[in-house]
């Protein structure tokens, strides 16, 4: 059942409790009230006759009096009084007249009839009879009981009405809330809430947008990175593809070639040739087995292995000198110590990976300087370059996003100093605890 | 009998002269890049030329090109990685002898040499293969040298600016020329252009 549903008819059920217990209560105090107001007609009329009755035994009576005194008696319009003489029934013996009313009934109320027995000259003997008729009070009482009852209905539903506005009101940020969240749970992450109304509602809502604003940046970063990943696996591939293209395929052919001409020189008996090329193909092969352990160096940086990172550094170092001797590299690499996480080192060689690949590829510089310190702070790499720099907006595109989720997991930080023409520092540095998970930290950015 | 090697891998360049030079007991010159095999070529006027298209800086068909003009006899034969149909094709308009491919065996590059020296033409068959495959699909895109040589500088993966500074023309240039070979090989970005030269076998090497 809905929660507005269920509080109305808390509400509903309250009033109709109240509504009834008034009833309950109109009613006994009407009892009451009717019953006094009986019991003091007729005493009044009983103090009357008798005052009468009193006067008449010293002045005698006359019928014309007696019929005033009845008249007057009558005035009260509960009253109904008879002169009856002797020899009618007694009243006592006459039924007392059926209430009239099933109200009256209820009330427990019912005419009362008093004989005042009259012995006084002028008159025959004889006796007034008193019939009180509540019947006009009860109609009296039952008004008012009508009325309250009117009102308290009428107050009940105003009550009803106003709750039940007041909390469709209160509960549609809710059922908003509802909504915005079904969204989420389909990936939506765009549905905000209205944050006014009341405070533990609005909390609520502010609470919600700040969980959406979360997950949107999550899934905006999510996004980056995979796309980044993809471009740093494209690029992976090419250069592998390439390094079998362009150094492998070469050797390949070197060694046939000088296989082809052993074959030849085999015929011929040309020792000193056969030497050449015999020397030819040991370099061929030499360098093929070295390429292909760089590759699969390059390929497997195993997690699990133990990191060297100074000499990890530079033997990655050597790699971009031998393709790119017109660069001058100067390297100051220091031992990282034995309490260096492997996590930490694995995280800053990727790092280093990184930034040299983009230095070599993207700066154009003439100097490139590496530069890894273990301080009591932490560890420190520093890539630096003299080449073109990079403007703010091509930064993302060049795996800096990447390194930052590297270094960041880690609780360090990346800054990375660039501008068009200025080359490009990048600072990659890791606290000495191990493995701190932080929350996402601004890239720091000084152009 | 002058034998002429252009080709910017030494070991390949040293196994490919002591290979040559006791099959046809000729003389055997090598050259590391454009520049230097131009000169080698203008001063020995060697009978045959083996070149290699993937060279440093303005590249072998460029250099293909300037031999042929220097001496329309010129017998050249390409010696490359690249086995798509673009560089073959682009090779033996330009008036290249023969046509080979790095993964030939050795018995193959000596052929191509005894039939550019018997004045034949000679392609490895594993490119013909491949141009005649890339035929039958669809028509080869009418590519340029200079297209050529731009796709390779990008397969290399190299900037605007050093691209210029290797062909020896402005940024703006490189950049008209990549968006005019874009549309030639109906590529929309970069990547699609890099994508579609790969898949036609178009290598960087």
């Amino acid at each position: 059942m809905p929660l507005a549903l269920r509080l109305i008819f808390l509400v509903a059920g309250a009033l109709l409790f109240s509504l009834l217990a008034g009833g309950v209560l109109i009613f006994v105090g009407a009892a009451e009230w009717v019953q006094a107001e009986v019991d003091n007609s007729s005493q009044v009329a009983h103090e009357l006759v008798d005052q009468r009755l009193a006067e008449a035994a010293e002045e005698g009576e006359s019928p014309e009096r007696l019929t005033e005194l009845l008249a007057s008696l009558e005035t009260d319009y509960r009253l109904h009084a008879v002169y009856e003489t002797e020899g009618q029934a007694p009243p006592e013996t006459r039924a007392a007249p059926a209430p009239r009313s099933r109200l009256s009934l209820l009330l427990g109320v019912h005419p009362t009839v008093q004989a005042i027995p009259v012995a006084v000259a002028g008159l025959p003997p004889g006796r007034i009879v008193l019939t009180i008729d509540p019947e006009p009070e009860v109609a009296r009482v039952w008004r008012a009981v009508e009325l309250s009852l009117a009102a308290i209905t009428l107050i009940s539903t105003a009550t009803l009405i106003l709750v039940a506005i007041g909390l469709t009101r209160s509960l549609r940020p809710l059922r908003q809330l509802t909504e915005a969240l079904s969204r989420v749970g389909t990936g939506d992450y765009s549905p905000r809430i209205d944050t006014a109304g009341p405070r533990e509602i609005a909390l609520l809502g502010r609470q919600f947008n700040l969980m959406a604003d979360q997950l949107r940046h999550m899934r905006t970063r999510t996004r980056a990175l995979d796309a980044e990943m993809a471009a740093v696996r494209e690029r992976e591939r090419r250069e592998i593809a390439r390094d079998l293209h362009d150094e492998l395929g070469p050797c390949l052919l070197a060694a046939n070639l000088d296989v082809a001409a052993v074959d030849r020189l085999n015929r011929g008996g040309d020792r000193r040739a056969v030497a050449d090329c015999a020397a030819g193909l040991a370099t061929a092969l030499a360098r093929m087995q070295d390429l292909v352990r760089r590759m699969i160096d390059r390929l497997h940086l195993d997690p699990a292995d133990t990191v060297d990172l100074p000499a990890s550094i530079g033997d990655l170092v050597t790699f971009w000198q031998e393709r790119c001797p017109e660069i001058e590299w100067r390297t100051d690499l220091h031992a990282a110590g034995e309490d260096m996480p492997d996590v930490a080192a694995l995280a800053l060689l990727r790092v280093a990976q990184e930034a040299l690949a983009n230095a070599v590829r993207h700066s154009g510089a003439a100097h490139i300087a590496v530069a890894f310190a273990a301080e009591e702070a932490g560890f420190v790499l520093t890539v630096m370059d003299d080449g073109a720099g990079m403007a703010p907006d091509t930064r993302d595109g060049v795996g800096i996003a990447g390194m930052r989720e590297r270094i960041v997991t880690l609780g360090g930080r990346l800054e990375v100093r660039s501008g068009p023409g200025r080359g490009t520092t990048i600072v990659a540095s890791l606290p000495r605890f191990e493995h701190r998970l932080a929350g996402p930290e601004p890239l720091e950015v000084t152009a | 009998m002058t034998i002429l090697i252009v080709d910017d891998h030494p070991l390949l360049r040293a196994g490919l002269v002591r290979l040559l030079a006791i099959e046809f007991a000729a003389a055997v010159a090598e050259a590391a890049n454009a520049a230097e095999g131009l000169r080698l070529f203008r001063a020995l006027a060697p009978e045959i030329t083996v070149l290699d298209l993937n060279l440093p800086g303005e590249g072998g068909l460029s250099l293909l090109q300037t031999m042929r003009a220097d001496d329309p006899h010129a017998r050249v034969i390409v010696l490359s990685m690249r086995s798509d149909a673009w560089s073959a094709e682009a090779a033996l308009r330009l008036g290249a002898v023969g046509y080979l491919s790095k993964s030939a065996p050795p018995e193959l590059i000596l052929e191509a040499v005894r039939r550019a020296r018997a004045g034949q033409n000679f392609v490895d068959p594993a490119v013909v293969e491949v141009v005649t495959r890339g035929q039958s699909a669809e028509a080869a895109p009418n590519l340029s040298v200079q297209d050529l040589d731009l796709l390779r500088l990008l397969l290399d993966g190299q900037r605007p600016e050093q691209i210029a500074r290797s062909l020896g023309i402005t940024e703006k240039t490189v950049a008209n020329r990549k968006s005019m070979l874009r549309s030639k090989l109906g590529a929309t970005s970069d990547l699609e252009l890099l994508k579609t030269a790969e898949a036609a076998g178009f290598v960087g090497g």
